[in-house]
């Protein structure tokens, strides 16, 4: 039965069994759709909190959460954990908290969908729109592309041995068998099917579809994730409970991959930075005004850094648990530590078990891939299209329409970039996490400070643009992966920082400094924004 | 009590920052590393300083405002007659409206 049925078609069979699940819960959310723009992009502002709490979740933990931090902390060790998610953990509420609530608010006052729409009102600036547009999408679509990438990886690796005729892998070079993903369906096929599920489900289900489905993979990568934890753990550690498995295990992780010793200090302190980019991820920004009311916010506030840890933990000792020697990584993964995860649980569960958490996996890359592609869609819609067309000229099923054309379209884009080759993902996500990051100061200011100004906040942008495109091209467009800025000492010492330190202060300086030069913003237009009584924060 | 919040915000971000694990290779429970399980208490702690956080500072005069600004447009839509259907969906989300014509928001006791 096993050579009728090989265990990659097993994996395959649950994978797709997956996606036709996911595809059943977007028509599902079809059937409520009210033919509006405001429910199609924002659900009508009808997202209570643990559905909040789901989709905002899942949506900031994409294939950098499993597939990247698992491969990280395989040449790591665990500082990775602390590097970002326990920070992540602090700083991401931090953000819902004196960010979001804010703009959940002054999005439903003043009828917001984008930042580009906040930011314009807020600045009484049309340019500024213009300015901001390609930074942000050009940010978007490296992130999409981690997930799209990491799809089709996780698809193969997971799938392997299923159709070895049809799809042979060979070693780079070489004429021999690629055990990790030979017959497994290739990266192009699997990207293929996982960027056509999402695409329909949010087509046909826009807002209210991509929350849902959120929601639903992320309480499935949650579960399948502890579920692969405690399977692998038992096949590593050959003992009878749990604990026993656990503690076999951690007597053969290395010293270097148990402590923090090839890590530099300020490179963590500096890491410190990089969740900050949450403020200013345009897709967050949409979830935050899907929120029915502000005490919504509550809850993910306050679990936010709990699911972070029961998502990062497991996944952290999985990669130093590769380390060990109790299981043999072939160079093929070494190679690539996106394949770090998917290996392991196809080489210690069972197919169909494997299958599942092919799902779990997939599941925590699409909640994230469908929440950017109705953004970037609502953007070209909202601040494009119809901004410059004039809001009268198009029905409001129109503009669904123009944002669903859209969302095909960057679909395809990500989809054609994806096949241009292998990135690391977790290198991949800190370049974009660090753009973003560096835009924080904008957002901030834009929230607390009257005394910014459009040409503040222009100079602040260029200043962030500038010096994010400067450290990008020295770090050879991301293939330096372990990039850092060094910053000599003397006596042979330097201290080691992240890049982010340097485009957040750059943009930071800049806003500040040009908008103490120019001429403050009226008082009519700041009483909207910074009424008297409130002093919330 | 805010000022309290932000200052435990603030001893979080610069205890996140153990020099003092660092090159500490002990197992906590026998299985755990101690650089992990200390950034483990952090999340821990960072979840019971929001939960802090979310009690003591959170700003309630939201609630009321969007309450009142609510209530302010059904207000003049019912009394001009312009009842839209954007304006009705607002009331079937967020708002019931009880038999004297003043609302209440859903989270709001009955």
């Amino acid at each position: 039965m096993p050579n009728e049925f090989p265990a990659g078609k097993t994996q395959l069979v649950v994978i797709v069994t997956y996606l036709g699940l996911l595809l059943l819960l977007g028509f599902f959310a079809s059937r409520l759709f009210r033919g509006t723009k405001k429910d199609y992009q924002l659900a009508s502002h009808s997202i209570g909190p643990v559905l909040l709490l789901l989709s905002l979740f899942g949506t900031t933990m994409t294939a950098f959460a499993l597939v990247g931090s698992s491969g990280e902390s395989f040449k790591q060790g665990i500082g990775v954990y602390g590097m970002l998610a326990s920070a992540s953990g602090i700083v991401h509420s931090l953000c819902f908290f004196v960010i979001g609530v804010k703009l959940w608010k002054l999005g439903r006052q003043n009828g917001y969908s984008t930042q580009i729409e906040f930011f314009r009102d807020r600045l009484q600036n049309d340019w500024i729109g213009l300015l901001l547009f390609p930074i942000l999408v050009g940010l978007i679509i490296p992130y999409l592309l981690i997930g799209v990438m990491a799809s089709g990886v996780t698809i193969q690796n997971l799938t392997a041995g299923a159709f070895p005729n049809l799809f042979p892998s060979y070693l780079p070079g070489t004429d021999q068998v690629n055990p990790t993903s030979h017959g497994g369906v290739p990266p192009w096929l699997g990207s293929l099917g996982i960027c056509l599920v999402v695409l329909i489900y949010v087509f046909f289900g826009g807002m209210r579809g991509t929350a849902w489905a959120n929601g639903f993979q992320t309480i499935v990568f949650m579960v399948l994730g502890l579920v692969a934890f405690c399977v692998i753990a038992f096949k590593l550690g050959k003992q009878n409970s749990l604990i026993a498995n656990l503690q076999v295990i951690a007597e053969s992780i290395p010293n270097n991959k148990s402590t923090r010793s090839n890590m530099s200090h300020t490179k963590f302190i500096t890491y410190m930075l990089i969740p900050l980019s949450v403020g200013m991820f345009p897709h967050l920004f949409q979830h935050w005004l899907t929120a029915k009311s502000a005490k919504t916010f509550k809850l993910p506030v306050v679990c936010h850094p709990i699911f972070i840890m029961i998502v990062w933990v497991p996944c952290v000792l999985l990669g130093v648990w590769a380390t060990t020697g109790l299981i043999q990584i072939p160079p093929a993964v070494q190679s690539n530590q996106n394949a770090v995860l998917p290996f392991m649980v196809r080489s210690l569960t069972n197919p169909l078990l494997g299958g599942f958490l092919a799902a779990g996996i997939l599941a925590a890359i699409m909640s994230s891939l469908d929440s950017q592609f109705l953004c970037v869609g609502t953007i070209f819609n909202n601040d494009i299209v119809t901004h410059y067309a004039g809001k009268k000229r198009f029905s409001d099923r129109q503009q669904v329409w123009m944002t669903r054309g859209f969302i095909v379209a960057i679909v395809g884009v990500t989809y054609i970039l994806s096949l241009q080759g292998y990135r690391s993902v977790f290198a991949m996500a800190v370049w974009c996490f660090t753009g973003y990051a560096s835009l924080f100061p904008l957002i901030f200011a834009a929230l607390y400070w009257r005394r910014l100004t459009a040409a503040g906040a222009a100079a602040g942008i260029l200043a962030a643009a500038g010096s994010w495109i400067y450290f990008f091209q020295d770090s050879k467009f991301g293939a330096v992966r372990d990039y850092t800025i060094k910053i000599p000492l003397g006596a042979n010492r330097e201290l080691e920082i992240m890049a982010v330190v340097a485009t957040f202060l750059a943009a930071a300086i800049a806003t500040v400094g040009v908008s103490l030069i120019t001429k403050p913003p009226g008082e009519k237009v700041l009483d909207r924004f910074f009424p008297p009584k409130n002093e919330a924060f | 009590m805010k000022h309290f919040v932000w200052i435990l915000v603030a001893v979080l971000l610069l205890a996140h920052h153990d020099f003092w694990f660092w090159n500490d290779d002990r197992l906590v429970f026998g299985f755990l590393p101690i650089g992990l399980f200390y950034h483990v208490f952090i999340s821990i702690a960072a979840a019971c300083v929001w939960f802090l956080a979310v009690t003591m500072a959170w700003p309630r005069e939201l609630d009321e405002e969007a309450t009142q600004r609510f209530s302010s447009q059904l207000t003049t839509r019912h009394s001009t007659g312009t009842l839209r259907s954007d304006d009705q969906t607002l009331v079937e989300e967020d708002l019931t409206v009880r038999g004297d014509n003043t609302v209440r928001t859903d989270e709001e006791p009955s």
